[in-house]
């Protein structure tokens, strides 16, 4: 391991030189920034893993399940399990979506799951992200230049192999590939996952497009070759929000999607992944009644835990999160990226007497958390030892079954004592070992 | 991968045409840059001339420094080199990861010299990874159609840096057949009364010179194509 940890340095230098950047838009300037890797891993035993595994499987299966009832016949609503303001309710929800199934009934091709250690040692889900999740690009390339720099710790160490995410992913456009190339689509170079989308393009073997080289016609979806040829596109995998892949049926003003898409979609031409609508199951409201919906759809009791979260929206969750906002996490459901997050034990009495009103005025928009003790992971910083909160981001890839990558994202905090470790608030990330033995 | 949107052609072109330019501009400052030593301070004003830019520098140094490193000076090197990042950067899936890595090379040595007291030495790094991203781009583009579009942005560039520079005639013939070959391989659409007039002009004439910025204006007028 410390055969590894001495080449800290070259491996980010490394990654600078594959150009293994994300893009961050501060005051309206696009800005490129690289993404600190630290190489001490996070270590997950070979039980640990099955146990994520199996908890992760049947957490996404419920959550595809979710997907398909809520946008045909809603009996988790009409069952009273979740109340139906918090999915009409949610912004994620998607009328346009309204009876479009995908092809094998696929909504949450890619899910990114994300978790945290407590210091009991136990695993908690922090979000579910269904939409577009990134992050995967970076473990795996990163892996590859830790191989590099110490293959004696590789050796060693019965580390699983995670560079085989691209043949994940293939496998997954190939399920739902309803005849066709694979596309990955992607908004353009200034977005802020730019390097993850042409990274993947080509660790999948797909074909790279922007949005104005595609274009529908009598409802199949084509890509546009120099040469006047045109192909037909059975799967894309997509990288741009709902709201801004069809003019036609979502935001009019959208320069970056291509016209009928949806159209083609809801004909069961084309795949998209993940497919649209799905942002309604990223809904941090929804996030609550998770468990709840893998009891109501795979009569199973949920393998992995939520974080203890109060909807202020019941009446007692409210009374609790009034009397407890100071030891509490708000989180703004609107929000995401870190963005609309606050820890009560850091506001002033003003300031809490403020969220207080809020969480009144519009309790739908809130969610409360109690604030995890971090099992927190070593970091070396300036060639010194010290620790930091870490999530996981475990990616589940839906084929036929669900297939759990083994290896993840591990993202962690800029600054000793900060919970967030999202990378457009400065942190860094590390590999994720999964341990074969 | 062989299957390229017309955007990505477009890329690819002008990948080729960035590259070959800081190449060959870098390899031209560098003679003028010796001149400028001990035969004629102002060689730089010639140089500009040639190259066919405006000479907005009051001074020797100024060139120095502009034509290497500014970024916001259209004509630098530094400019031309990110140009060609930026097409590169959406191409990763057709040029690889490994070729696009050489470009990202030569761009942070380019950021690093400006801060050296030896600059020139160390941009020599810079033609180093060139020669790298071309070697990369033979092995790792599997598209033949991609390695065409890609090199006959390089030839065309070619063909106008060495008639502005006042290359021999034999290079220029012999980059004007490699570009004939590559043109009817890239299969699409060109003006053939253009094609036409660059044969002649470089290949049948004794000399070249006469004719330089007609050959200029025939490689601009090369795509040109339909009722005019």
């Amino acid at each position: 391991m410390y055969g590894l940890i001495e080449h800290t340095d070259e491996i980010n230098r490394l990654l600078a030189r594959y150009g293994v950047k994300f893009g961050i838009y501060k005051n309206n300037v696009f800005n490129e920034r690289l993404f600190p890797f630290d190489a001490v891993p996070r270590i997950i035993s070979k039980d640990e893993f099955d146990y994520l595994e199996r908890g992760l499987k049947q957490r996404v299966k419920a959550l595809n399940i979710f997907l398909k009832d809520i946008y045909t016949k809603k009996q988790i609503i009409k069952d009273k399990i979740i109340p139906e303001e918090f999915v009409y309710g949610a912004a994620g929800y998607m009328m346009e979506c309204e009876g479009a199934v995908p092809p094998k009934d696929v909504f949450a091709h890619i899910s990114g799951i994300d978790l945290v250690q407590g210091n009991d040692m136990r695993w908690y889900v922090l979000e579910d992200n269904l939409r577009v999740p990134s992050g995967a690009s970076y473990p795996m390339i990163a892996r590859e230049l830790c191989r590099r720099a110490s293959p004696d710790t590789f050796r060693a160490n019965g580390v699983v192999d995670n560079r085989n995410y691209g043949d994940l992913l293939r496998n997954t456009l190939d399920y739902v590939n309803t005849g066709g190339i694979n596309v990955v689509l992607t908004p353009g170079r200034f977005n802020s996952a730019f390097f993850e989308h042409s990274y993947l393009a080509e660790k999948t073997g797909s074909v790279f497009a922007m949005p104005q080289d595609l274009f529908v016609e009598g409802n199949v979806l084509y890509y546009n070759e120099y040469s006047g040829k045109r192909q037909r596109v059975g799967a894309v995998y997509r990288r741009i929000n709902d709201d801004f892949i069809d003019p036609m049926t979502f935001r009019a003003d959208s320069l970056l999607g291509v016209p009928h898409i949806m159209d083609a979609y809801r004909a069961g031409n084309v795949a998209l992944v993940n497919a649209p609508g799905n942002s309604v199951a990223d809904d941090k409201g929804i996030y609550y009644y998770v468990p709840a919906m893998i009891k109501y759809y795979l009569g199973e009791e949920p393998i992995l835990s939520n974080a203890p979260t109060y909807l202020p929206f019941y009446e007692e969750d409210m009374k609790y999160v009034l009397e407890n906002v100071h030891k509490l996490v708000v989180k703004d459901v609107a929000e995401s990226g870190g963005y609309g997050v606050v820890f009560g034990n850091e506001l002033s009495l003003e300031r809490l007497y403020e969220l207080k009103k809020a969480i009144q005025k519009e309790p739908r928009r809130f969610i409360a958390q109690e604030i995890i003790k971090f099992n927190d992971l070593k970091v070396v910083e300036h060639g010194v030892a010290t620790e930091r909160k870490a999530d996981l981001r475990a990616f589940v890839l839906m084929g036929e079954e669900p297939v759990v990558w083994q290896s993840g994202l591990t993202r962690f905090a800029k600054d000793a004592n900060s919970f967030v470790v999202n990378s457009s608030q400065g942190g860094g990330f590390k590999d994720t070992w999964v341990l074969s033995r | 991968m062989g299957i390229i949107s017309i955007k990505s052609s477009d890329n690819l072109f002008w990948l080729g045409r960035y590259v070959e330019r800081v190449f060959t501009t870098l390899k031209a400052f560098t003679e003028c840059y010796d001149i400028m030593i001990d035969i004629n301070d102002e060689e730089y004003i010639n140089f500009c001339r040639r190259l066919g830019i405006a000479n907005n520098y009051s001074c020797r140094q100024e060139f120095i420094s502009s034509f290497l490193f500014d970024a916001n000076d259209p004509a630098s090197i530094y400019s031309s080199l990110l140009h060609a990042y930026d097409n590169a950067v959406e191409m990763r899936n057709t040029i690889s990861s490994e070729t696009l890595a050489y470009l990202q090379l030569a761009v942070d040595i380019m950021e690093k010299s400006s801060s050296s007291n030896a600059s020139l030495l160390k941009v020599q790094e810079v033609t180093d990874w060139i020669f790298a991203f071309w070697g990369s781009a033979d092995d790792n583009i599997e598209s033949e159609a991609s390695r065409n579009i890609l090199k006959f942005g390089r030839s065309i560039e070619r063909l106008d840096l060495y008639t502005r520079l006042d290359y021999p005639h034999e290079l220029l013939k012999k980059e004007f057949s490699i570009m004939l070959n590559r043109l009817y391989k890239v299969g699409i659409d060109f003006n053939t009364h253009s094609i036409e007039r660059l044969t002649r002009m470089i290949l049948e004439e004794e000399d070249y010179s006469p004719y330089k910025f007609s050959i200029q204006n025939e490689l601009a007028q090369l795509f040109v194509t339909g009722v005019m």
